[in-house]
């Protein structure tokens, strides 16, 4: 499965687990989206990074580091000032949802979701093009 | 790693975003990418994180360069700020206000000027006036 696919497919889980039911039964699970939809974000630059050859900056493991990535890929030219902006945010807000006690609120969950949505569409539909 | 740099920067940082607690995290539990460089912004709700965020814009290479690599930043909402943090929260704004009255009480030690002024009397110069008070006055 390619960068890309995987990208989408973190996408479409996010939404997923952010859906809510009018009864209560279905409670969106907020910290969990937030995770998803910063990978799917990632996972959309990497793949772009990757269709140009870009390096990993990582000593160990090969992969682009969580905390350079956003202002590199800017460098490259692969993200904007704004989806700079909120590449980062996806990557603080999951840092946030996966190592801090706080709760994720749903409207920051939403925020991220609506965040990496946009980031992978015109991410990836740029490389289409 | 507190140095006062750091400290200064995010005195700065507060400032910048409308004095709202700020700190550099410590001892948080994981790892993750830029785990040492990362900093807490208290009471800022998720409406409001988007235009905070871009507010450090302007700053944010210095912010780089004082915490040696991006800085991670983690926004607390006012909920979580005083259902988790609260001790941190009111020391850090029970801090800004004894500094604002401190700053205030300074201001007023110096030496303010009178608030009634001497005025010299001079012989009246031209034609004399009526004499009258009466208001309104009509020409004549």
């Amino acid at each position: 499965m390619r960068l890309d696919e995987k990208a989408r497919e973190n996408l479409e889980a996010a939404e997923r687990l952010l859906d809510r039911s009018d009864d209560g039964r279905v409670e969106p699970l907020s910290n969990a989206a937030t995770a998803r939809a910063y990978y799917a974000a990632y996972q959309a630059v990497a793949d772009r990074a990757q269709q140009e050859g870009l390096s990993f900056d990582s000593r160990g493991a090969q992969y682009y580091r969580h905390d350079t990535l956003p202002s590199r890929a800017q460098e490259w030219g692969i993200l904007d000032d704004d989806l700079c902006d909120d590449l980062s945010r996806l990557r603080d807000l999951r840092v946030k949802a996966d190592y801090y006690e706080d709760m994720i609120e749903y409207d920051e969950a939403s925020d991220a979701q609506v965040m990496a949505q946009r980031l992978v569409a015109e991410v990836l539909e740029r490389k289409a093009s | 790693m507190t140095t006062p740099v750091r400290e200064e920067l995010a005195r700065r940082i507060s400032d910048a975003l409308s004095g709202r607690p700020v700190r550099w995290a410590q001892n948080v539990l994981g790892d993750y990418d830029g785990r040492e460089r990362t900093l807490e912004i208290f009471n800022a709700d998720a409406a409001e994180q988007r235009e905070l965020f871009r507010s450090l814009r302007p700053i944010r290479k210095e912010m780089e360069a004082v915490a040696g690599g991006p800085v991670i930043v983690i926004f607390h909402t006012r909920a979580e700020s005083a259902r988790l943090y609260s001790d941190f929260v009111e020391r850090a704004l029970l801090a800004e206000v004894t500094l604002d009255v401190d700053t205030a009480a300074r201001i007023l030690d110096v030496e303010v000027p009178p608030l009634g002024t001497d005025i010299a009397l001079h012989p009246r110069s031209g034609a004399p006036g009526t004499g009258s008070s009466e208001l309104p006055r009509k020409a004549a």
